[in-house]
């Protein structure tokens, strides 16, 4: 048995090694920041110290918006809060004593915060953003109203920290206490987001709705976030305030607030060194280079650089952002990604599901206006173009869909489409169709998806296209999204040069939508959503039509007159057609030949009427929570 | 009609005038990027610098100053996406519009460097004695070239959007931009010319702004900011909602100077900012769709 103590206690010193681990670079850190202040000038003795504070804010803003994913430019308005709160109690004789001036802020700050984040409960992420730069307002017009009331237009001043006795006026003394509070904020916000609360932050960020449905009461957890985080910036604000001896409203501006993006930005959204890093970068760079430019010769570019060095730090952190934000953006979008709305050109802006119609199976799949003659004939179906061998348009082998995450949707999928042939790929939900659709229509590789194999549409090799150079080939009408909801129909035909409208509009199948013709696509039905995206796919005239979803929320006459233009289409066009659905009997409505799928990979294929039995039978699957193979 | 009361109302039709300008300017850019730009007041300044060096320094005819300045205008723009924002596309929104703070701290960084941070007096080129009387209304011929100016620009940028195939383009990106590019509109052309008409637009009001009030390098940015709130009230996807939205934001504005006083001016835009996204965040005559963001 001496293994298991071995065990206990391999256990135990990892425990102790991790714990170690985690704490000895801060107490290094804490030691480190001790002797540097030792050991300072008083130029480097201001910088550390405003770095200090900065950090302080900025560990609270990177709390409510790298933690919480609660967007918020109010930042500088909250050290306002703060920083006036201490400049007036610091002053009256009663509450001047420390550290109720420090507390008193803290309190200003929460309360602040409590009115910044009651909006937030209704309006989210960039709306809640503007709403903290009205707080912005606000703070520096009551500010700049208090300094001329009270006869001090330029700031007011503060009277100096006062500790059992001993005065800390700017210095050695001060700048200590500064990296006191900074190490109790790390401590206190770390505590907090480590345990049950950090989860709860994470699980809003993530997903209000999901966090809501597990439970978790977002209300509270959200103003929770922005109280908490603003007691937190207020302190700062107050240390500020006995820092520069001086409140002054023009301070708080928004450049002001913006700084503070820009640290956590630069240190990585939700990440507490990263906040100090990020301090310590936009605080120091403007003293390095005013440094730099002063030991530059006296002409050209060096004289450029020395009387202009004055404004270049002003928008020095402009640059900074901009550079930050270009080519290192990703600290960024971690932090930013879980809220749904906030995506810049996302793939998924708006939803339209057509309502008309629920999803129901016809009973039966006539189809009435059958012109492909060979679909009872065992091998493949004839081409119309082509005679009596088939030509195969499409070729895909061996195609591997890997998303970011690590899963795997289609994995090692073998499939021809045969020129002129409507193809049905089905499946139950999270089979891969969808993934297919859009590997071979070039979406994935945008949404830096990896794909592996081979796709070839008429010769051409379409993996690691984009949708633009694919879609000259292969073209997809996607599930949603799928027309401009503001446009007018006819608009949605002119869009491109060179392919006239009126094109679609003597084709008897899009007859529907001469009628519609002035309208907004907005307004149209599912049905006439579906007519009008085969239309502008048509008007592109691509070798492979691919459909995703076609009978999506449609009624069977809707479902069966989309089958019939995309038979019309490949009729009289020749189009190829691939067609995903989960719906069996609408995909049977159009198809020729059809592939299952299950698990990223083809399962069957053969010509419909064959394969519709199993098709059927692997739909009903479909209730059962563990379905084999039948 | 009192006097005061007409006075509340042409300084409305001049502030609203100048929001509307820059508003437009935002609403196209929101519309065919989705991009909230918050460099309009930078845009703004450099439009005035521009034509304040033509006018006074190279004595430029105005018109000719003027036209000039939005041309230049229009080519920051357009390169400001090319350099900057066009790396940007399929980024957050959160992070492009924190970008356009950047973008603006930099344009005025780079105003103060070339012109330096003084205010400057234009040459009174568009008289401010009234020109047009009915009743107690004074109309200066600056004021009408204000008007003038934001009727004229609205109509052209309507037509634009509404009667031309690019303007078809960049409302079809507003919609459906991954669509729109698999339709083989190429988004990267209409978001230049989006970017281009925002700046000049804003140009053309920070000319507006200098010839009226005078070369103010700290007052004009945050002028730009204030249009904001006129944006958000009038709905920030749509061209009457800025026209709408800015008028009434001068309304407001210029009724709580003559009432409360000058000072409460800018509060009360916010105070309006405040109200609008808490109870009505699409705006006016904006679309919901813009209220899910």
């Amino acid at each position: 048995m001496p293994a298991a103590p071995a065990n206990l206690a391999d256990g135990s010193r990892a425990r102790e090694w991790l714990v170690v681990k985690t704490v000895a670079p801060w107490i290094i850190a804490a030691v480190a920041a001790v002797v540097l202040v030792e050991a300072s000038n008083a130029f480097l003795l201001l910088m550390i110290g405003t770095i200090v504070i900065y950090s302080i804010s900025a560990i609270g803003l990177t709390w409510l918006m790298g933690r919480a994913g609660l967007v918020s430019i109010g930042n500088a308005a909250i050290m306002g809060v703060g920083a006036y709160i201490t400049a007036i109690a610091s002053a009256k004789p009663v509450i001047s004593d420390f550290p109720i001036p420090i507390l008193l802020s803290a309190v200003g700050g929460m309360v602040a915060g409590l009115i910044v984040g009651l909006p937030g409960l209704r309006i989210r992420g960039i709306y809640l953003a503007i709403s903290t730069l009205a707080l912005q307002y606000f703070v520096t017009f009551a500010g700049s109203e208090y300094e001329q009331l009270s006869g001090q237009p330029s700031g007011l001043v503060v009277t100096p920290l006062s500790i059992a006795g001993h005065t800390f006026l700017y210095g050695r003394g001060l700048v200590l206490i500064l990296l006191a509070f900074l190490g109790l904020t790390v401590l206190l916000v770390r505590s907090v987001l480590r345990q049950g609360p950090g989860r709860m932050f994470g699980a809003i960020k993530e997903s209000e709705i999901a966090a809501a449905a597990i439970g978790v009461n977002t209300t509270r957890w959200k103003l929770a976030a922005f109280v908490g985080s603003s007691a937190v910036i207020a302190v700062a604000g107050s240390l500020f305030a006995y820092y520069t001896e001086v409140v002054d409203s023009a301070t708080f501006s928004l450049d002001f607030a913006i700084t503070f993006i820009v640290i956590i930005i630069i240190g990585g959204m939700g990440s507490i060194p990263g906040a100090i890093v990020g301090a310590v970068i936009v605080v120091g760079l403007p003293h390095l280079l005013t440094m730099v430019t002063s030991s530059l010769p006296q002409a050209g570019i060096g004289q450029w650089l020395q009387s202009n060095v004055f404004y270049i730090n002003e928008g020095l952190f402009g640059f900074l952002l901009l550079l930050v934000i270009i080519y290192q953006p990703d600290g960024l979008a971690a932090a930013t990604q879980a809220w749904p709305g906030l995506r810049h050109l996302p793939p998924r802006l708006k939803r339209h599901r057509p309502t008309a119609g629920s999803r129901r199976e016809p009973t039966v799949a006539p189809v009435t206006k059958c012109a492909a003659p060979a679909i009872t004939a065992m091998p493949r179906p004839d081409q119309p173009e082509s005679g009596d061998h088939r030509v195969q348009l499409a070729q895909i082998e061996g195609l591997a869909v890997t998303y970011r995450g690590g899963a795997r949707a289609v994995d090692g999928l073998n499939m021809t489409i045969d020129r002129g042939a409507i193809v049905a790929l089905l499946g139950r939900n999270g089979a891969g169709k969808t993934s297919t659709l859009r590997a071979i229509s070039g979406f994935l590789p945008a949404e830096r998806v990896r794909l592996e194999g081979s796709i070839r549409v008429a010769g051409h090799q379409l993996l690691g296209m984009t949708p633009v150079t694919a879609s000259k080939w292969a073209m997809l009408v996607p599930e949603t999204d799928k027309i401009f909801p503001s446009l007018t129909v006819e608009e949605h035909l002119r869009i491109r040069p060179g392919r006239p409208d009126a094109d679609v509009q003597e084709q008897p199948f899009f007859a529907p939508l001469r009628n519609r013709w002035h309208q907004r696509a907005g307004l149209l039905s599912g049905g006439e959503r579906q007519l009008l995206a085969l239309a502008m796919a048509w008007q592109q005239r691509p070798r492979l039509l691919l459909v995703d979803e076609f009978s999506l929320g449609l009624a069977p006459v809707a479902i069966q007159r989309v089958a019939e233009v995309i038979r019309a289409l490949r009729d009289d066009y020749g189009m190829s057609c691939l067609v995903v659905e989960q719906n069996v009997a609408a995909a049977l409505q159009v198809a020729d030949w059809v592939y299952l799928m299950e698990a990223g990979r083809i399962t069957a294929e053969g010509p419909p009427d064959t394969v519709a039995a199993e098709a059927l039978v692997g739909q009903s699957l479909l209730l059962q929570p563990e379905g084999g193979e039948p | 009609m009192s006097k005061e009361l007409a006075e509340i109302i042409v300084g409305m039709l001049d502030l609203g005038s100048l929001y509307a300008l820059v508003g437009i300017g935002f609403v196209i850019l929101y519309r065919s990027t989705r991009v909230i730009n918050f460099a309009q007041g930078a845009f703004m300044l450099l439009g005035a610098e521009i034509f304040g060096s033509l006018l006074v320094n190279a004595h430029w005819r105005w018109y000719l100053a003027l036209a000039c300045t939005l041309v230049a205008l229009a080519a920051i723009g357009a390169c400001v996406y090319g350099l900057f924002f066009r790396r940007l596309v399929g980024q957050e929104l959160f992070v492009v519009v924190i970008a356009t703070f950047g973008l603006n701290v930099v344009l005025e960084t780079i105003v103060t460097i070339a012109w330096g941070p003084g205010i400057r007096n234009l040459p009174q080129i568009l008289s401010q004695t009234p020109v047009l009387k009915a009743g107690n209304f004074d109309l200066a011929s600056i004021d009408l070239f204000s008007i003038g100016m934001a009727v004229v620009g609205i109509g052209i940028l309507e037509l634009l959007l509404r009667k031309t195939r690019l303007g078809t383009q960049m409302r079809a990106v507003a919609d459906e931009p991954i669509l729109a590019s698999q339709m083989g509109i190429n988004i990267h052309r209409t978001s230049t010319v989006a970017w281009a008409i925002a700046a000049l637009c804003a140009g053309g009001a920070g000319v507006m702004y200098s010839l009226r009030v005078a070369l103010d390098p700290s007052a004009i940015p945050a002028l730009g900011l204030l249009a904001i709130p006129a944006i958000f009230l009038g709905g920030m996807d749509s061209i009457p909602g800025a026209l709408a939205g800015g008028f009434l934001l001068a309304l407001a504005q210029n009724a709580t100077t003559y009432f409360v006083g000058g000072l409460w001016s800018d509060v009360v835009a916010y105070g309006v900012l405040v109200v609008v996204l808490i109870v009505r965040p699409s705006g006016l005559f904006g679309s919901a769709e813009v209220a899910r963001l």
